[in-house]
């Protein structure tokens, strides 16, 4: 109970906090052995005036009641008041507006009974100290050379990956530690602690900008997700923060700008970290953790991953793919939004939270393996189905049918163990080189950025090393040096490639007898041997147009 | 109740981002409204069982992403769609600028036979809130586009009804136009078809003898 209260009570632990809820810790210091736990300093910080809560006028939630699972200064302190009212002054005739979930997503009456006839989705959420405590010892464990109280400042910003580490993510990621688990394991502490640029100027930079993302941000903002308490209005504690949070992002990278979906992703972090630790981790999604023209403008990425999806089911599940194939369904229009929102949209946030623990130890082949044993256990209804309508709509509604996340991991386990990351990545090279074909027509150079790039480019925010010094010196690490000359190199043609393009621009615009040449390349043979002579002679001649303009 | 539903139609609801295709849908579907709705991510998938004329008729009805990074998937949406609701909003000049740019993308990925509709949204506005006003919309569409248009509301369930009713009879007159063609053609064939039997049972006595 004890521990329950430490969890969810006033007394939140390290990474529930904001920085003025520090002195609500010291009081909330008793003989408890986990407050070790505590930061040294409080590591949630929100940027601009995010309403900012004294230990004395803050109505905690009820322990496992509504908002109890997520972070204390998202927590809407209106409707709290209210519910906290209604619990003293019983009055039987006072119907609620609304019934709120842990994670404060409003619960619709009619859906009631449904909800709780689900296995997993009916238990409270409740962390078991026991748990907790097992996850407390492994990190003291692993660092075992620390002297003294061990606080999250000692532990490590990556967590190394063993076996016993992956067996306990698998089982799932304590709720309280999740904030501090979250960012060690994907990858965003490391990318925080070494980024050049600090979320606070990025929002600072972003925030003078009237673009069109700024537009369409704001036209989303409400459109994200509606049904949670802490994102249904303008005034409500989480719209601010994703405001800031996604216009950093497209501020940050100019190739994807702002992509319906990532809201989904942004919004369901904001519940459980802070600000700027879900800006990082948002960060770490895009750039690491999914490939790199995922969100680009042509979505190229995860069109790619749809048709790799589609090869995996052939190989893991040849059943339902015959299922597939003989009612021609294609499954990229049921599964595409659940991999943009990385399942933020279908799931429950019970299972998503699950799902997220591995996807951040894993990175993008997790997505792959839910999706196949979410179709293996479907696979005897499909079978079953007898119109395309109606496989169809069986199909769209499996994420929101999981409810028992155990079983769906074992099940992930028995379909699809084998499946490695080097496979996925082999099968996603392909794709995307069969779409970029396909697209050929597509790429068109009026566009400024027509080609899918190896690696996301930051917008520059600090003198970078020069690519030629890159390709010419490498990075320190020797191992990667042969994949990423290959990397670099590809990337150096589409900037040379874009160069031309723009250069072929500048004097299309300004001389007349060239408005109407077409800038689309010839790659032909005959092509090159008609160019070749002409080179030749311009270069002969010495006539450089370049000096000329000088 | 089961019904005993004579054909399936697939229609495709597309516009601008922003202009309400998922509230007209969920109108349409769900007899409901609803301030704001998730923005959506690629497509999502209703159907209806409509009364037409007394006849039952499945109305799949696909709402698909309005933001134009999701445009790039439009091929596949396409595929099979044998209706099309082209909705703008009424509040949103860009909105109905960008209609020609929607009618192209259907001639270029669409069946040439998909039948359209074209709604104005939210019309329910006051006219100082408007951006393009009725007449003109009128005007334009008569013009340039010779398709079915209403001006539609949401919010006060105003030809929400109308719109995919329309839609839905043009597509069955198309398909019992080329039935009937189709039945034409066969009796055509088949009277061909005797002569040819005909004339070949004349030949093989011919050749018997």
């Amino acid at each position: 109970m004890k521990i329950a209260r430490s969890l969810f009570g006033t007394g939140i632990p390290e990474g529930y906090t904001d920085g003025s809820s520090h002195a609500q810790i010291d009081t909330a210091v008793d003989e408890d052995n986990d407050d070790v736990f505590l930061p040294d300093a409080p590591e949630g910080l929100s940027t601009g005036n995010v309403p900012r809560h004294n230990s004395g006028g803050v109505t905690p939630p009820a322990i496992g009641g509504p908002f109890s699972a997520i972070t204390p200064s998202m927590w809407p302190q209106d409707i709290l008041a209210q519910l906290s009212q209604q619990d003293n002054h019983r009055d039987p005739n006072h119907q609620p507006l609304y019934r709120f979930d842990e994670f404060g997503f409003r619960v619709e009456e009619e859906d009631g009974p449904e909800q709780s006839s689900k296995k997993l989705l009916s238990q409270p959420f409740v962390e078991d100290p026991q748990h907790r405590l097992q996850w407390i010892a492994y990190l003291e464990f692993s660092h075992s050379e620390e002297v003294g109280d061990l606080t999250w400042d000692h532990v490590d910003i990556r967590l190394p990956r063993t076996d016993k580490l992956r067996g306990m993510v698998r089982s799932g990621v304590p709720h309280s530690l999740r904030p501090q688990l979250w960012m060690r394991l994907s990858g965003a502490l490391q990318k925080q602690k070494s980024a050049d640029i600090s979320y606070r100027e990025l929002v600072k930079a972003s925030s003078n900008d009237s673009l069109m993302t700024s537009k369409q941000i704001e036209k989303d903002l409400l459109r994200t997700q509606p049904s949670n308490a802490c994102f249904s209005n303008f005034t409500s504690t989480g719209i601010p923060r994703l405001r800031r949070l996604l216009r950093a992002l497209a501020w940050l990278y100019p190739d994807i700008g702002y992509c319906q979906g990532t809201g989904m992703i942004a919004a369901s972090l904001l519940l459980f970290l802070e600000e700027e630790e879900s800006f990082w981790v948002m960060c770490t999604i895009v750039e690491d953790l999914l490939p790199a023209s995922y969100y680009s403008a042509t979505l190229l990425g995860v069109q790619a991953d749809q048709r790799v999806l589609a090869a995996l089911v052939a190989t893991y599940l040849p059943g339902v793919e015959a299922v597939i194939r003989e009612h021609d369904i294609e499954l990229s229009l049921i599964c595409l939004h659940w991999y943009v929102t990385l399942f933020s949209s279908v799931l429950h946030m019970k299972i998503l939270l699950r799902l997220w623990d591995l996807f951040f130890l894993d990175g993008s082949i997790v997505i792959f393996q839910v999706t196949l044993a979410m179709l293996k256990i479907k696979e005897a209804e499909l079978k079953s189905l007898e119109n395309s309508a109606q496989i169809f709509n069986a199909l769209s509604g499996i994420p929101g049918d999981v409810d028992d996340v155990e079983c769906l991991f074992k099940v992930m386990e028995n379909v699809c163990g084998s499946l490695t990351e080097v496979m996925v990545e082999t099968h996603r090279r392909r794709h995307l080189a069969y779409l970029m074909a396909d697209h050929g027509a597509l790429i068109n150079p009026q566009n400024s950025t027509n080609l899918p790039k190896q690696q996301l480019n930051r917008r520059q925010v600090a003198k970078p090393r020069g690519v030629l010094e890159l390709l010419l010196f490498g990075d320190e690490d020797g191992s990667e040096d042969m994949r990423n000359k290959n990397v670099r190199q590809t990337e150096l043609l589409v900037d040379l490639r874009e160069a031309i393009i723009q250069v072929g621009r500048h004097f299309k615009s300004i001389e007349a007898n060239f408005v109407s040449l077409s800038l689309n390349p010839d790659y032909s043979l005959e092509g090159h041997s008609h160019d070749l002579p002409e080179f030749l002679a311009t270069a002969r001649s010495r006539h450089r147009r370049a000096k000329a303009l000088l | 109740m089961a019904v005993d539903v004579t054909a399936t139609y697939k229609v495709l609801v597309i516009g601008d981002v922003n202009v309400g295709k998922t509230c007209l849908v969920h109108r349409f579907c769900d007899e409901r409204y609803y301030d704001t709705y998730i923005s959506t991510v690629g497509i999502d998938f209703k159907q209806k069982i409509v009364n037409l004329d007394g006849v039952p008729i499945k109305l799949q009805i696909w709402d698909t992403a309005g933001e134009e990074r999701f445009r790039t998937l439009t091929t596949a949406y396409y595929r099979g769609a044998q209706g099309i609701v082209l909705v703008y909003d009424v509040t949103n000049l860009d909105s109905f600028n960008h209609l020609s740019y929607w009618l192209r993308n259907i001639e270029e990925n669409a069946s040439p036979e998909v039948v359209k509709v074209l709604a104005g949204n939210k019309c329910e506005v006051n006219t100082h809130q408007r951006a393009v006003d009725k007449e003109r919309g009128q005007k334009v569409i008569l013009e340039s586009f010779d398709i079915p248009f209403f001006e539609v509301s949401c919010r006060g369930d105003v030809n929400v009804q109308d719109t995919f009713l329309t839609l839905a009879r043009l597509i069955r007159d198309l398909r019992q136009r080329r039935a009937s063609l189709f039945e034409e053609r066969e009796r055509a064939a088949g009277v061909k078809l005797e002569e040819q039997q005909k004339a070949a049972a004349s030949g093989s006595t011919c050749g018997s003898c």
